[in-house]
């Protein structure tokens, strides 16, 4: 395969996660599609997207996984956690209900991905003046779960982009020095036991 | 290959011959499908005999447009379930799951344009779903209950300008109409979606793996290629759960949704969303494989891959309508065989609950007019089996976690095999003493004879003397 020439340096695979209608799929769209519809549809099971972008000078290939919100769909969803690269939090800052299941979210996570997985917090609807969950208690729930944290609107396309772009950047410098350690590991001639999963192993290689 | 596949492509060629079996083949071939249409449309109106109904429903074009479809939904579904008492959601208490039903109600009808007209259809699609769960509080909400339920609600409501006008009229006319509306749902729900309405999505994964069994037998090679010994078909979870309505959206008369809805109410049948999705898959085997080779250096695992590889082509397909109708062709034609064939998987495989539509279902001619007690007894045997599949389920995914976490927890694994290691040594010396104790203690002559002899010989001379 590796003859037919690829138009991608690596490959990352992210999700996206949170109650439901919380906008995960309307964030997904803006940032594949760059639409923004207000009665976008129901996701229901796992969607499947993908998008290339340049990160620091690399052409990386997104993988991105959308999933339904319900929880009856967690025995499906949570079949998808493995290997993701990036895992994005969505809550939804008008309504508190999904500010406060994000650490039941953030258990499913260490529940099922794999350990080296890189999170971030996504408090969304920031556009709307019926704000119930102020930016400090968003970063204050980032703090406390040792998570980066953004706020966006998919409706006004604030900070979609750095959404994805800060979670590729996190993940290509966590490849970075895993492959210097691996590096300098190898040259030591010890084994690196903390060496990441297969699928970092494998976008190293692409 | 083997006979299995041979039997599917002749199917395909007795594609063209496939009108001369039909009620109304005495429509010469050369005319074109819009007067097809409309002398079918004509036999539809003048047929009273609901078998006769069944048979025009489950052929070509279906029941063709929404204005007869209506009453023939509303006829032949009467005939499946007799209910006791229509509507009364004004005196009953809330659901649990009206939340979730309100999020997804905000989001149904995006594709129909006049705001005004979508605003009146959200408001009935609200009124219809929260009537049906406040009326069955037993049953769960799940997500894509509401795409169903909006197909319906389009049946009696695509014509704009008459809803429009409709809902500034009377309002016992409107109330009529969503009586019947509420009547046909209510049906469909009890008799059709049993198995997803549990607190847990096993049972529409059970009918999942039937999609896997099917194309096991049908096509073993394509089994193989899509991995399906070792993956759950995760992928078409949206169109069973919706019999195709999230999918494949119903925008305009002609949409092949209506057709799918046509076929399984007229065959009255909870199989024909598996046969139709099982058929998409063996109808794009070779794009498929193509797929999957090109992603396989592109995916983590298994799951992915093909979810990946069946998705991309899922969607290229649903933008080309005139291949749905050869599904749609297809499945019609090998029904009655892949009933049999899947009949045969289910009495084999056990997989589905004893309560489930699929064996209350597809009976041919051997139909039974269910009551509403019937149902109950049956949604109370599906709870009931619901919820020890719920706790097993739960107990083995408590310990796949913890051992999920063993295995990748390298430092983790180290430090156990070290504990293991170290309790099979405690463990052995535990044991060398117990032996040595048990030993010394049972200090029996016929344990020994010869050690009892060397260190107390006289008395061991004494006792056999004796």
């Amino acid at each position: 395969m590796s003859g037919n020439g690829k138009n991608y340096d690596s490959i990352m695979k992210i999700l996206l996660i949170g109650d439901s209608g919380v906008g995960k799929s309307c964030l997904l769209v803006r940032f594949v599609e760059d639409k923004f519809s207000p009665s976008f549809i129901t996701t229901i099971g796992i969607d499947f997207k993908i998008k290339t972008v340049d990160i620091n000078g690399k052409k990386v290939k997104l993988q991105l996984w959308d999933t339904a919100g319900q929880e009856r769909f967690r025995t499906i969803t949570t079949a998808y956690y493995r290997g993701a690269m990036g895992i994005i939090l969505v809550y939804d800052v008008t309504d508190e209900r999904t500010f406060t299941n994000i650490k039941q979210w953030f258990k499913t996570v260490n529940d099922h991905a794999n350990d080296d997985a890189q999170l971030l917090l996504v408090g969304n609807k920031s556009d709307m003046d019926t704000r119930l969950v102020t930016y400090e208690q968003g970063e204050a729930l980032a703090k406390e779960l040792g998570l980066p944290f953004v706020e966006s609107s998919a409706k006004d396309d604030q900070n979609v982009n750095e959404i994805f772009f800060t979670l590729a950047r996190l993940i290509q410098d966590k490849i970075d020095s895993n492959k210097l350690s691996d590096a300098k590991n190898t040259n030591d001639g010890n084994v690196n036991i903390k060496s990441s999963s297969s699928s970092m192993s494998k976008a190293n290689c692409c | 290959m083997g006979s299995t596949s041979d039997s599917y492509s002749s199917s395909q060629e007795t594609l063209a011959t496939l009108e001369s079996n039909t009620i109304y083949d005495f429509i010469p071939s050369y005319i074109n499908l819009g007067f097809q249409k409309e002398l079918k449309l004509k036999i539809i109106r003048d047929t009273t005999n609901p078998v006769v109904l069944e048979i025009l429903g489950s052929e070509k074009f279906g029941f063709i447009e929404n204005k007869v479809r209506s009453k023939c939904w509303h006829c032949l579904l009467s005939r499946q379930l007799r209910l006791e008492n229509s509507r009364n959601n004004d005196v009953l208490i809330d659901h649990p799951d009206e939340n979730q039903i309100n999020l997804d109600v905000k989001r149904s009808f995006s594709f129909v344009e006049n705001t005004k007209h979508r605003d009146f259809l959200k408001d009935l699609l609200s009124r219809i779903i929260i009537g049906i769960f406040r009326k069955h509080p037993k049953l769960r909400y799940y997500q894509g209950y509401h795409d169903i339920v909006s197909l319906f609600i389009l049946v009696w409501h695509s014509n704009e300008e008459v809803d429009l006008s409709l809902s500034t009229m009377i309002l016992s006319a409107v109330d009529a109409q969503f009586d019947t509306v509420f009547e046909c749902v209510e049906i469909f729900t009890l008799v059709y979606l049993r198995d997803f309405m549990m607190n847990s999505l096993d049972f529409p994964i059970d009918q999942l793996k039937l999609i896997s069994h099917l194309i096991k037998e049908k096509d073993p090679d394509l089994y193989h290629s899509m991995k399906l010994d070792k993956i759950s078909p995760f992928f078409a979870i949206s169109s069973i759960l919706t019999f195709f309505s999230h999918d494949l959206k119903p925008t305009n008369e002609n949409s092949i949704i209506w057709e799918i809805f046509d076929l399984i109410i007229s065959k009255n049948s909870s199989f024909i969303p598996i046969l139709i999705f099982t058929n998409f898959i063996l109808m794009q085997k070779q794009k498929l494989i193509d797929q999957i080779n090109l992603n396989t250096e592109n995916f983590d695992n298994e799951t992915d891959l093909i979810h990946a590889s069946i998705q991309q082509i899922l969607l290229t397909s649903i933008s080309n309508e005139n291949f749905f109708f050869k599904i749609m062709t297809i499945t019609r034609l090998n029904y009655n065989r892949d009933v049999k064939l899947l009949s045969k998987v289910l009495f084999d495989s056990r997989i589905i609950n004893c309560g489930s539509p699929l064996l209350t279902t597809a009976k041919g001619n051997n139909k039974t007019l269910f009551d509403t007690k019937d149902i109950d007894n049956l949604i109370d045997k599906q709870i009931k089996i619901n919820g020890t599949r719920k706790n097993i389920r739960q107990t083995n995914t408590r310990f796949n976690i913890v051992l999920y976490h063993v295995i990748n927890n390298k430092h983790l694994l180290v430090k156990l095999s070290i504990l293991v290691g170290l309790l099979a040594i405690i463990s052995k010396f535990s044991n060398r003493n117990l032996i040595w104790e048990t030993y010394h203690k049972t200090k029996k002559v016929w344990l020994d004879p010869l050690h009892c002899l060397l260190h107390n010989p006289t008395s061991y001379l004494y006792s056999n003397n004796n």
